[in-house]
């Protein structure tokens, strides 16, 4: 127990000061959606799903969200440069609006 | 409102056609296992019973009737119309019947010179008939254009041929040269009729060994109905011009006829299960069963004749053994004609073996069996009857009389705590007094039927009727009970209770009838047995009373079905959706707290970078107005050019931003 709460300042710390900017306004944004996410899924099990297809449609753009912006973060990531021979990050970030563009299409005519 | 904001069908839809896929794929498997285990066994049940349907098939069950055929063609000797004077005449021919003179009908007749089946009909009517002085020479032409004409069918030329053969004209053709033609066309129309054709002509040119070598052919492409029947396509013409043309060509090669035994029968009750009402048909039938009948061996029909039952009095039935029009059949002496035996329907007691018919004297194809030794026991026998090598299975009855002694009516408690109060009555008298009963008592009926003999016998049909007997009471107003029987005894018990509801709580007087009867019984019994005072209770109705519901409202139409959707669930109360979608959108606040914290460097965006951004924005509201008025085409209408704004700007953007990147470095 003593480790862990000398290890999370010390985790705490690292990120201040090692992550990137870039990378730090995408981690609020993943946050962002999860607290969403959680917050959502609290609903439905607290007050129903009646209308199930609004409640998934919610739920599946959250989600898909979220990992839509954990691929944008691994491609931004300078550490995964290799990774990613060729590929810019601007380019991963257009990649990251198509791909929302037609999510959204796709959840807004689900939601009814 | 994250959520909530409607609800559609189509989603539940999408969730559920994993479902519907993983049904649809047992439904399958369901399907292919009843194939591969059901389907042979099917198939072995069919062949099972076509077998049995042949085995039955092997003696007619009726024949031509040629009284009524000869009826239809005197009818239409007296017609106007060619071709109808035709068949009459070729009918009369066929049954040996001597032709009256038709000459001054058949010259009068309607007829159009050019049309080459009118030339056919005409002409050879007047051979049939011996009128050939009113053939002038003016029917001559339309036959020889026909068979200089390039594309004559085969219909054509057949009439053109024998329509120049009745005026005597002899033949044209050139045999072997005519048949290759005749090949040809059949080449080009290999139907059943054609071949037909091409068998009368060869009959006519002699090329009948042609014929031979293609007739069993020809008789296998004979259509099946319900496994019992042959006949060509084309109906009876085609049949009867088929059967004749081999029949008799056969004959004349003096070869044994290439039908089987099978098809004998199939093409004989095809034959002998059409009815006709035109000379037309009647000549037809009558060409194609004379094929039949002329062969050897000709299929035979027997039937029973006259009355299908014995009773004391007459103790024989008659059979009728022929061929299919009705002549003695060829070759089979009187002895040969044995019922083989018979078997009493209702206990499968055999009760007659071997035992040889006597031919009536006058009447040869008429077979008298004495049923003397059977007659004792009334009720259906089969009877398996032999002759020659045929045997067909024909019922009987035996016609008895029965008799209904005396009847025991009982009224008593339906606890049975009180010994009943019965009343012995004999046929045919009535009860001396009306009888009373009340809904908590029952009423039961006990007698016995007895055949001439006084013993013991059971009878197909034992009911009670109760009725009631007011005027003004409905006829409809009736039921009926079965007595069942009981060690040589019927009862019947009636439960005033509970036979109320039948008579519509109609207490009053009620008429009991006995009825006794079967189908091998003489003098079915209606016995009148008297009146019974119902008293149905605290639930009866006056009698009179129209029937209270029932049987009227059974006979409306149901109400509609009408498709219903899923009701809607009851949804959150107002003020919680609106909390929790403030909660929702709680997050976006921290998430503009984080990032106001963090800091980002904020340029004053060049101008394209300000298009590219409004086209996103664009695009998002555009899906906004989606959600809330739009449908998915007009969206995709609207979204198409500034998806393609919003790609353009969009790439500029960032490459530049790239390129800055690449330069700074």
């Amino acid at each position: 127990m003593s480790s862990l709460t000398s290890v999370v300042p010390k985790l705490y710390q690292e990120y201040i000061t090692k992550t990137p900017k870039k990378l730090k306004i995408i981690d609020a944004y993943l946050l962002y959606v999860f607290l969403t996410a959680v917050i959502q899924f609290v609903y439905c099990c607290l007050v129903g799903t009646f209308p199930f297809n609004s409640f998934l449609s919610g739920f599946i753009s959250t989600v898909s969200s979220f990992v839509l912006g954990v691929c944008l973060r691994l491609q931004v990531n300078p550490e995964n440069k290799n990774e990613f021979q060729g590929l810019s990050a601007e380019r991963g970030f257009a990649d990251f609006i198509f791909a929302h563009l037609v999510l959204h299409l796709v959840v807004i005519n689900f939601i009814g | 409102m994250i959520w909530g904001s409607g609800y559609s069908d189509t989603a539940t839809i999408r969730v559920f056609y994993i479902y519907i896929y993983i049904k649809l794929f047992l439904n399958l498997l369901i399907k292919l296992y009843f194939c591969l285990i059901w389907f042979p066994l099917s198939v072995l049940c069919l062949l099972f019973l076509s077998s049995v349907a042949l085995s039955e098939a092997n003696v007619l069950q009726s024949t031509v009737n040629i009284k009524k055929l000869q009826g239809i063609l005197e009818e239409g000797l007296k017609s106007k119309d060619v071709s109808t004077l035709y068949f009459a005449i070729k009918g009369f021919k066929l049954l040996n019947a001597t032709i009256p003179d038709v000459c001054e009908d058949l010259k009068n007749a309607k007829y159009d010179l050019t049309n080459i089946e009118h030339v056919f009909y005409f002409t050879n009517a007047a051979a049939l008939s011996n009128c050939r002085n009113i053939l002038k020479p003016d029917v001559l032409p339309t036959p020889t254009q026909t068979l200089d004409k390039k594309d004559a069918t085969l219909q054509e030329l057949y009439y053109a041929v024998f329509a120049l053969k009745a005026m005597g004209k002899g033949t044209i053709y050139d045999k072997e040269d005519g048949l290759k033609n005749l090949i040809q066309l059949l080449k080009k129309d290999d139907s059943p009729a054609n071949y037909g054709y091409v068998f009368a002509l060869c009959e006519h040119m002699g090329c009948g060994a042609w014929t031979s070598s293609h007739a069993e052919g020809v008789l296998l492409a004979a259509d099946e109905s319900d496994s019992r029947a042959l006949h060509f396509e084309g109906g009876l013409p085609v049949t009867a011009l088929l059967l004749g043309t081999i029949s008799r060509t056969y004959k004349s090669l003096k070869k044994p006829s290439p039908l089987n035994e099978e098809q004998r029968y199939k093409f004989a009750n095809y034959i002998t299960g059409r009815s006709v009402s035109t000379p037309r048909g009647a000549a037809l039938l009558l060409e194609a069963a004379n094929a039949l009948a002329n062969d050897e061996p000709s299929p035979i029909s027997i039937t029973i004749k006259g009355k299908k039952y014995v009773t004391s009095e007459s103790d024989s039935v008659e059979f009728s053994i022929t061929d299919i029009i009705g002549r003695p059949v060829r070759g089979l002496k009187p002895e040969e004609v044995i019922a083989q035996s018979a078997t009493r329907l209702a206990d499968d007691v055999v009760v007659l073996s071997k035992q040889p018919l006597t031919q009536k004297p006058n009447d040869p194809t008429t077979y008298v069996l004495n049923l003397s030794k059977i007659k004792a026991q009334y009720g259906l026998y089969k009877i398996s009857l032999s002759a020659g090598s045929k045997t067909a299975n024909i019922n009987v009855a035996v016609l008895g009389e029965i008799q209904v002694g005396s009847l025991e009516v009982g009224i008593g408690d339906v606890d049975g705590t009180t010994s009943p109060k019965i009343t012995t009555i004999t046929y045919p008298n009535k009860l001396s007094e009306t009888l009373q009963a009340d809904h908590l008592q029952k009423l039961s009926l006990k007698f016995s039927v007895r055949d001439k003999f006084n013993k013991p016998v059971s009878v197909q049909q034992a009911f009670v009727r109760v009725a009631p007997v007011a005027a003004g009471a409905p006829d409809s107003l009736e039921a009926i009970y079965v007595a069942e029987p009981s060690a040589n005894t019927y009862r019947v018990e009636l439960n005033v209770g509970a036979i109320a509801k039948h008579l519509n709580y109609a207490s009053g007087a009620h008429s009991l009838t006995l009825y006794l009867g079967d189908s091998a019984v003489s003098n079915p019994i209606a016995w009148e047995l008297g009146e019974v005072i119902f008293n149905f209770g605290r639930d009866a109705n006056a009698v009179g009373l129209p029937v209270r519901g029932s049987v009227a409202s059974v006979r409306v139409p149901l109400p509609e079905i009408s498709h219903q959707f899923r009701a809607a669930e009851a949804r959150p109360a107002r003020a919680v959706s609106d909390v929790c979608a403030c909660a929702c959108a709680a997050p976006l606040l921290l998430l503009l707290a984080l990032w106001a914290r963090l800091r980002p460097r904020l340029a004053t965006p060049p101008p394209s970078a300000l298009l590219f951004h409004l086209a996103l924005a664009g695009s998002l509201g555009l899906y906004v107005m989606f959600w809330l008025r739009l449908t998915m085409f007009e969206t995709l209408r609207y979204l198409a050019p500034l998806a393609l704004l919003t790609f353009l700007s969009g790439h500029r953007l960032l490459r530049r931003l790239a390129q800055d990147k690449a330069q700074a470095r």
